[in-house]
């Protein structure tokens, strides 16, 4: 593994000034198991000094707001989320979500801001090949074996997917998220934090936030009454492989009608890609057995595959289906 | 594979747009005068490893992991590391009751914690019942993967002494076994419940 130093400072202050010292040579440990393999790899983008904020004492929590919805720390396991009593309740597809993702012993080290804001799994990547994400000019994904971890809808420089589970669930309930920096808090939406294949600081990355902000908090409003949502993931093995498709969807129903919807993929895109025109087919549609098969005509019309992964599209779109199936049929 | 010359240009972004660039500002942007002094970083360091009950002294880098220290600093070698790489829980620990990968666990999260490792199942004079009964029902062939999945499931019968099939398989499903003893295993962690329970004698 990289030689490496670690601070573990006490409050989020004194863990923005260190971030601030080293700059982009210094990276947030919390979890550490996206951060470790790429240690172990020895990649050129893993950082030399790690900031472990699991000592700074108020960032693991889950917390009812007054108004009904949920404030969650980003160091919650996602074990934590996955088993939590009062997110089964109001939430029941964030949990059907989170216990989906890794193997359970992963989900007892990682934590929610670590899902979140993880690097991509492209196979050259984590190969430490050098490439636009670690220090290179060049994209293997786009011209080599782009069957698994690569985007079939199109991409700038990096063509590789956004791995996470937890972003397409949480942009499907419309949460936020809160980023401290040198500056003081941002808020931000979880979709605006991961546009996908951003230049942030001279570096590549899936996310906004820079080299010395810390993601501290997620919040989710309270859900409304007849708010129905449903989770579905597609991955070669039950355990520890990221998806090669997901999909979350949200239906505001009022009685049968669908009044507002969220459609997002995950897995086939550099971003949770958020499918605008399925949401826009299905508002003040009825909800109903064959509704699945009309609103496949309208989803992932601008796909754009490469050469291996054009299954993909036909695997979002099969989950599409299935979820709406699954709803209508609740 | 053949390639093409769109695959290539797509590859090198010939063609592509170039990325939006945020924090144009530069790279290190370091505060003129830090308002606290910023300590030292740790590289290195000495702690004591709270092992199966027994204190153990070790010193190790940041880099160090869990797995280092128990089977190659301190010798207790029956925690197997196969893949190094979170991906097949030869290596599983108990923080605390809590299953982890010892590979993927660094040495600093452990130190105040309780570790219990596979030694503090049961030794060759003294078998623990899911010893004697992995072992009556072949659940371990070539045995590289046992300590990892007897760990977990110590850790599964602490918490819960009467587990469904599901139950098993879910706990244990961060667990290969390249042998592919799964129904033994999973029938053993169910008996050893059973034996534990008293509902049935070894
Ligand atoms: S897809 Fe991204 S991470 Fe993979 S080789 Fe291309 S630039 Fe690198
Ligand atoms: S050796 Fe640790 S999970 Fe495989
Ligand atoms: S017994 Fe050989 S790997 Fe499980």
């Amino acid at each position: 593994m990289k030689k490496i130093s670690v601070y573990r400072p006490t409050s989020i202050e004194e863990a923005i000034q260190i971030l601030s010292l080293h700059g982009t040579d210094a990276g947030v440990y919390a979890g550490g198991t996206d951060l470790l393999i790429r240690l172990k790899n020895r990649l050129k983008q893993a950082p030399t000094f790690l900031v472990d904020i699991k000592k700074i004492g108020n960032l693991r929590y889950i917390k009812e707001t007054p108004q009904g919805g949920v404030q969650i720390g980003a160091l919650t396991k996602l074990a934590e989320i996955a088993e939590s009593d009062v997110l089964a309740k109001k939430y029941p597809m964030l949990v059907q979500a989170f216990k989906m993702i890794s193997s359970p012993e992963l989900r007892n080290a990682s934590t929610l801001g670590g899902d979140l804001l993880q690097e991509v799994w492209c196979q050259y990547l984590r190969g430490a090949y050098s490439c636009w994400r670690n220090g290179g000019y060049i994209c293997y994904g786009a011209i080599g074996d782009n069957s698994y971890y690569h985007s079939a809808m199109g991409g700038r420089l990096c063509y590789a997917v956004y791995p996470g589970d937890a972003a397409p669930a949480l942009i499907t309930l419309d949460a936020t998220v809160k980023i401290a920096g040198p500056s003081g808090i941002k808020e931000m939406s979880v979709e605006q934090l991961v546009p996908g294949d951003m230049m942030v600081d001279g570096r590549i990355q899936s996310h906004v936030v820079r080299f010395n902000e810390i993601l501290t908090e997620v919040v989710i409003p309270p859900p409304n009454a007849g708010f129905r949502a449903s989770f579905e993931k597609l991955r070669p093995r039950g355990v520890w492989d990221f998806a090669m498709a997901s999909a979350a969807l949200g239906l505001q129903l009022r009685d049968r009608t669908i009044e507002d919807a969220r459609v997002v993929f995950g897995g086939i895109a550099g971003k949770p890609y958020r499918e605008r025109a399925v949401e826009a087919f299905l508002k003040e549609k009825t909800l109903s057995a064959d509704l699945a098969n009309q609103a496949l005509a309208a989803a992932l019309a601008n796909a754009a595959p490469l050469k291996y992964n054009a299954t993909k599209i036909d695997m979002a779109k099969g989950l599409l289906a299935s979820g709406l199936d699954k709803l209508a049929a609740s | 594979m053949r390639y093409s010359r769109r695959d290539f240009l797509k590859a090198t972004a010939g063609s592509g747009l170039i990325a939006l660039t945020t924090g144009s500002d530069g790279v290190v942007a370091a505060f003129a005068a830090p308002p606290v002094p910023i300590p030292t970083p740790m590289t290195k360091e000495t702690a004591t490893f709270n092992i199966n009950g027994r204190n153990y002294q070790a010193e190790y880098e940041a880099r160090t992991t869990l797995w280092e220290v128990i089977a190659v600093k301190l010798g207790l070698t029956g925690t197997n590391r196969s893949c190094n790489r979170a991906s097949c829980g030869a290596c599983s620990v108990l923080l605390d009751g809590t299953p982890f990968y010892s590979c993927h666990t660094l040495a600093m999260e452990a130190v105040g914690k309780k570790i219990f490792t596979v030694e503090g199942l049961g030794d060759e004079k003294n078998l623990h019942p899911m010893q004697k009964i992995g072992y009556l029902y072949m659940a371990a062939d070539c045995g590289f993967c046992t300590p990892g999945w007897e760990v977990t499931a110590k850790g599964l019968l602490d918490k819960n002494l009467n587990p469904s099939v599901d139950e098993v398989k879910s706990a244990l499903a961060g667990h290969i076994c390249r042998c592919a003893a799964y129904s033994a295993i999973i029938r053993t962690v169910i008996d050893t419940g059973k034996v534990l329970r008293g509902e049935a004698e070894l």
